[in-house]
């Protein structure tokens, strides 16, 4: 990676240069191939060492400075913040016309609605998401799932730590876990995460996957970290543990499929755009318009579910997939209801 | 990948996800502190804007665009907010009414090191940093501390591109300047260390 750019490098250059401060930073950012080439910079480069070591220097020295946190006043300020937030809507100048009663009458509501909201805590969260919808959710531990379309969650709505974090998986979901464990020798209840889909559990310490359970299959692909799956309850099963890049299949019981995936973070894809196929068999086209968009769909040869689209489709809804599968193959797709597909060869 | 859960979170906040914008609180609330402190030495009023800041997002949540980071979004409105609050309690008011100078203060570590190297470096760049004008100083801080590209602090501070990159270029000059005297002022001190260690040894000598 030797680069004549560097060979005139100034102090300024090196201040100038977005990749080098990032790296002096120590931003999270910063990926190992970076710290590879700034770490043995010196030996590449002799000529330049001297430079390099006065911004090295510069900016770690600048970084050593005070702090402020405020943590004592963080929790006060929210709800301060809150506070405000609750008393924003007109309402407040209204409040002036309420008779005496009516005020007794709000209060009582009020005390109503906080006795049903603290119930509410200890129920279960659900989060369910239509055909064509995905959602956002954040868990009471700041973990981040993303639900595909006609998909469900269900959680505790607090957690506490005498427990695992449990979540329950129908459909498909990217889970990015929040790491709290920071002792690895000794691991405690809450800092165990576990999805449970389909009498299969998988269990998390903090990194980020994608689970797919569907038709009585259930697929797991993991991008970061590491999880283990297991059958609880069943001895003579042993439990897999998969790391970045694996991918298994489970059909009932059995373990239909364990290979490891050449890019993972593709997993991921469908989580940005509408969406998204690469290589897709039609298929796997049909499947995700049954799955997630709720359509039924017809074809008139059999031939027709075998073919393949090569590369990458990326649009942002059924119409224009469409219309990339039937300008791309030789294929014609009728609509002939508002949820009815009919595929037939033929341009 | 924060960068990335940040935007998640905002997404969500922005439906009205009630747990996203705590999340967002809580990953922002010390940063934009220690960024607003810098201005002020009166915690309250950074308090009060932070206060601004979270309760005009979650009122303004549905009218809220995408921005390409959160966090330079949020520093951005903290600024602002700060600015305005900072204003209203200086006595005489500015009448140009623009972003004027409110001054930026970063100070330094004072823990003692073994290394008198070290040491030394740290009060000349503290040195250095004082004889910057209050948006250098802020330019430094965006860049050196917080990573930021000249494209960022720009946003942040709602100057252009070329001028942040001009305003760092002038500041970096200086410690240039001061990086290549710093082999002579090491000797220097070096020397008046000799001078105090002969001076008590004369003195123990009687």
């Amino acid at each position: 990676m030797y680069n004549d750019k560097y060979i005139t490098y100034t102090l300024q250059d090196f201040l100038d240069d977005d990749v080098f401060v990032k790296w002096a930073i120590g931003a999270a950012a910063t990926n190992a191939e970076s710290d590879a080439f700034w770490s043995s910079f010196t030996t590449v480069y002799p000529q330049q060492a001297e430079h390099f070591r006065q911004a090295l220097q510069f900016v770690q020295t600048y970084r050593t400075q005070d702090v402020v946190t405020a943590t004592g006043r963080k929790a006060q300020l929210w709800q301060q913040i809150t506070q405000t937030i609750q008393e924003q809507p007109a309402a407040t100048a209204r409040v002036k016309w309420l008779r005496p009663w009516m005020k007794v009458a709000a209060a009582m509501l009020v005390i109503a609605a906080t006795g049903m909201l603290l119930l509410n805590t200890y129920r279960k969260q659900v989060v369910d998401t239509e055909y064509g919808e995905k959602r956002i959710i954040t868990l009471p531990d700041n973990s981040v799932v993303i639900l595909n379309a006609n998909s469900s969650l269900h959680y505790a709505r607090q957690w506490d730590t005498s427990a695992p974090r449990e979540v329950w998986i129908e459909g498909e979901a990217f889970f990015d876990v929040a790491h709290i464990n920071k002792d690895a020798g000794h691991i405690r209840p809450h800092e165990r995460f576990l999805v449970h889909s389909k009498g299969i559990t998988i269990e998390v310490l903090g990194t980020s996957f994608n689970v797919k359970s569907r038709h009585g299959k259930t697929n797991i692909g993991l991008v970061t970290g590491k999880i283990k799956v297991d059958y609880p309850g069943k001895t003579n099963r042993p439990a897999i543990v998969m790391l970045p890049g694996d991918y298994v299949e489970y059909g009932g019981e059995s373990l239909l499929r364990n290979q490891k995936l050449e890019r993972p973070e593709k997993l991921k894809d469908w989580t940005r755009k509408e969406i998204i196929f690469t290589d897709a068999a039609l298929e796997d086209i049909i499947e995700t318009l049954q799955d997630n968009y709720g359509y039924t769909v017809e074809t008139k040869d059999d031939n027709i579910r075998r073919m393949k689209i090569e590369g990458e489709i990326n649009v942002a809804n059924v119409d224009e997939l469409l219309a990339v599968i039937s300008t791309t193959l030789n294929v014609k797709v009728n609509k002939s209801s508002e949820k009815h597909l009919v595929f037939y060869l033929g341009r | 990948m924060q960068g990335e859960n940040h935007l998640i979170w905002w997404n969500a906040f922005k439906q009205g996800d009630w747990s996203a914008y705590t999340s967002l609180y809580e990953a922002f609330y010390t940063p934009l502190n220690n960024y607003g402190a810098k201005f002020t030495a009166d915690a309250d009023l950074v308090q009060d804007a932070i206060h601004d800041l979270f309760v005009q997002l979650w009122t303004s949540r549905q009218n809220l665009g995408m921005p390409a980071s959160v966090k330079n979004y949020l520093y951005k409105s903290l600024r602002t907010l700060l600015f305005r609050r900072i204003q209203s309690q200086a006595k005489v008011v500015n009448l140009d009414g623009a972003a004027s100078s409110n001054g930026f203060h970063v100070t330094f570590k004072q823990e003692q090191t073994h290394k008198v190297e070290e040491q030394e470096l740290r009060l000349q760049v503290a040195a250095m940093v004082s004889q910057l004008s209050d948006r250098q100083q802020e330019i430094v801080f965006l860049r050196f501390y917080e990573g930021a590209s000249y494209d960022e602090i720009a946003d942040i501070m709602g100057i252009s591109t070329n001028s942040a990159y001009k305003l760092l270029y002038k500041a970096l000059d200086s410690l240039q300047q001061i990086l290549n005297k710093r082999s002579f002022a090491l000797l220097c001190s070096l020397l008046l260390q000799g001078e105090i260690f002969f001076k008590n040894f004369l003195k123990t000598e009687g």
